[in-house]
């Protein structure tokens, strides 16, 4: 359990740093139609790890707060890339379980983001590539990976495999966050696999950056048990 | 052969490791070749709080194996984080193990760049070491900054002073549209690279799929790629294969008069779509090579689709120098049968024998794609093979509709040291005992009687 939980952690901070990297030139894009006083926060995703709230996006200044649903949440710049990511601590324990809920970022100068649809409920994001997963008949999960923008810069290829693909059933109707890729339930024992390949998309990248290079922009990788 | 998650150091790796291990390299230690390392897309790089990436271990042989996150990141490059985004590695001399690693994300813009690191003792974090003045990293890649791609290592003696190493990358630049190798004179622990020169162009609508390829005797190096020529037929591309050397230590590229290297072959490949076996996008090309140690002679394996059959099969040429300067085609057979091929890496052994590994499809099986790792070998210069099938395995996933979907990853490795063959290719690791569905890292090792 520790191991998975270390697991976890580490992945989580994989790409949420990896995010970061994003953070600075696709928000160009967000930006160049703003005036250059009125840098405004972006988010981009967002991860549960814990009962911790993790924020990423660009353009966040020191003392940035995240807010849910217009609450505000006790935040803090991360030491590595303050501009970039943010954290609310506990911040699972002030939000109501199983529900969407809305994020935004305010800026000490009083400057703020777009809301950022989210959900309070068993959410599954990049932090969790590579580990095994436990459940029970009638779990359920949000699978959420990076779109990478508002339009999305990055699409994501799901396939559903391993030794018993019928073990899980997807939905991909009404979901919390509009970009998630399904909820996940597990309706009846067996073991599955959910693998993801990331691509960049054109448009609205230009059409050079979809020439058909081998590089690995983006992997998601989970084994199921339901038990 | 072995599942080197099952046969691992850490008994309960077979249930935990749930990553998608693919496209794997492998560097075998040439004065120590029990001393073999794998890299595959397992953990990657974490700055904050600081982590590592994975490599595979085994200090007997392949018979065990260790998973260390080992490779620290690249020290300030930001890019790195969630990467290495492609990998490769190769031995040295004196026990220096060099790695290359692609760093970066598609955009907008995009910052894809290479880094190279080494180390005497793979296991430690603390004996990995970056060039890095004034505490960054130094890219690897001295153009295509933002743009490159697929950095491929290999370590060879200098041409003109033969105890010394060299150390080439090969690299995919998108930026100015051709592939380059850089060059680090004198494989120092970490490798400096200097020299960075393109050896052909590149254009649209398939990967280059860069490889490099050495002669240990004279420090030769080749460079293999491939080009777009227009489409081909049925689902293909027509593909210009080509070659081109440097005799000078990576200083100067040009054989048989040209700067963008020679034709090997024009045929048709499909690639990079359709799928491979519905599951495997061939971001990589189809293409690869390798060099006699005793003749000097280049073997150059390419998909070839079969004009009478369709069939996606591959293809050796045997090329040779031509004594006065230049390189001649000798001969071209097919490496396989009738099938679907795809994923080839070649070696030659110190006796001159040829091996071949790669992939076929063989359909489907409950709905997944059905996949066998092969390893066939030529005694006779190329002209005949003897198959194997190393393992028939099912994907772990199938075809999920979108069109950059790599199940099995852009390349997959087999290097010989001595006379002794060994291999790495991404396989199910269910028929080694694994308790669920998961493309692992399956090591080989073949010896020729």
């Amino acid at each position: 359990m520790k191991r998975q939980f270390s697991i976890l952690f580490v992945c989580f901070v994989v790409f949420s740093a990896a995010v970061s990297q994003f953070a600075d030139s696709s928000t160009e894009a967000y930006l160049s139609s703003q005036d250059a006083s009125e840098i405004r926060p972006v988010i981009l995703y967002a991860q549960w790890i814990g009962k911790n709230l993790d924020v990423e996006g660009a353009n966040f200044g020191d003392g940035a707060t995240v807010f849910v649903d217009g609450q505000r949440l006790k935040t803090v710049n991360a030491d590595n890339f303050p501009s970039s990511f943010l954290f609310a601590k506990k911040a699972k324990k002030k939000v109501a379980r199983n529900q969407a809920i809305t994020l935004q970022v305010q800026n000490p100068d009083g400057e703020t983001s777009d809301p950022f649809p989210f959900y309070s409920g068993f959410l599954l994001t990049m932090d969790d590539s590579g580990s095994v997963l436990h459940l029970n008949v009638g779990d359920r999960f949000l699978l959420f990976l990076p779109p990478h923008g508002e339009p999305p810069t990055l699409g994501w290829g799901v396939g559903i495999g391993g030794l018993d693909p019928t073990a899980m059933k997807r939905n991909t109707n009404d979901l919390p966050i509009p970009r998630a890729q399904g909820f996940f339930e597990a309706v009846h024992p067996g073991q599955f696999t959910i693998s993801a390949d990331a691509s960049p998309l054109c448009p609205p990248l230009p059409p050079e950056q979809c020439t058909p290079r081998g590089a690995n922009f983006g992997r998601f990788d989970l084994v199921v048990f339901v038990e | 052969m072995r599942d080197v998650v099952v046969s691992n150091t850490d008994p309960n790796l077979t249930n935990t490791e749930g990553f998608n291990d693919s496209e794997p390299s492998i560097a075998i230690d040439p004065t120590t070749p029990d001393q073999i390392v794998i890299t595959t897309f397992a953990d990657p790089w974490v700055l904050s709080p600081p982590s590592n990436a994975a490599l595979w271990y085994s200090g007997d042989g392949g018979i065990t194996w260790t998973k260390k996150l080992a490779i620290p990141p690249p020290p300030n490059v930001a890019e790195a984080l969630g990467c290495p985004c492609d990998q490769t590695v190769d031995y040295g001399h004196g026990g220096i193990l060099y790695g290359t690693f692609l760093t970066g994300h598609s955009g907008p813009p995009s910052t894809t760049n290479v880094y190279s690191a080494s180390t005497i003792k793979p296991l430690k974090p603390a004996f990995w070491n970056w060039l890095a003045p004034g505490g960054t990293a130094q890219r690897t890649n001295l153009f295509g900054f933002n743009n490159s791609d697929q950095p491929w290592v290999l370590v060879n003696r200098d041409p003109t002073i033969s105890t010394q190493d060299n150390v080439y990358v090969g690299y995919d630049d998108f930026l100015d549209f051709d592939q380059r190798v850089s060059t680090a004179k004198s494989a120092a622990n970490p490798p400096s690279f200097t020299l960075d020169n393109s050896t052909g162009i590149s254009t649209c609508c398939v990967n280059p799929g860069h490889r490099l390829a050495v002669n240990p005797n004279n420090g030769y190096i080749y460079s293999a790629f491939q080009r777009w020529a227009g489409t081909g037929s049925g689902d293909s591309q027509r593909i210009d294969y080509r070659l081109n050397r440097s005799t000078d230590g990576g200083a100067s590229w040009i054989v048989n008069g040209s700067s963008d290297g020679m034709l090997v072959a024009t045929v048709d490949s499909t690639q990079p779509t359709p799928k491979f076996g519905t599951v495997n996008a061939l971001l990589g090309g189809v293409d690869h090579a390798a060099v006699d140690p005793i003749t000097g002679d280049i073997y150059y394996v390419y998909g070839n689709r079969d004009s009478a059959t369709g069939n996606k099969r591959l293809s050796i040429a045997r090329l040779q120098d031509n004594g006065v300067g230049g390189v001649t085609l000798v001969s071209t057979n097919f490496v396989t049968g009738q099938v679907q091929a795809a994923l080839p890496s070649v070696a030659v052994n110190a006796d001159g024998n040829i091996g071949v590994l790669y992939d076929t499809f063989d359909g489907f099986s409950g709905g997944f794609p059905m996949f066998t790792a092969h390893f066939s070998t030529s005694t006779d210069h190329g002209v005949t093979f003897l198959d194997s099938a190393l393992e028939t395995f099912l994907s772990s996933s199938a075809d999920n509709g979108f069109s950059g979907q790599r199940v099995l990853g852009d390349y997959q490795q087999v290097k010989a040291v001595g006379s002794v063959f060994n291999g790495v290719f991404c396989g199910n690791g269910v028929p080694f005992g694994r308790p669920f569905s998961n493309m692992d890292p399956i090591f080989f090792r073949v010896t020729l009687l």
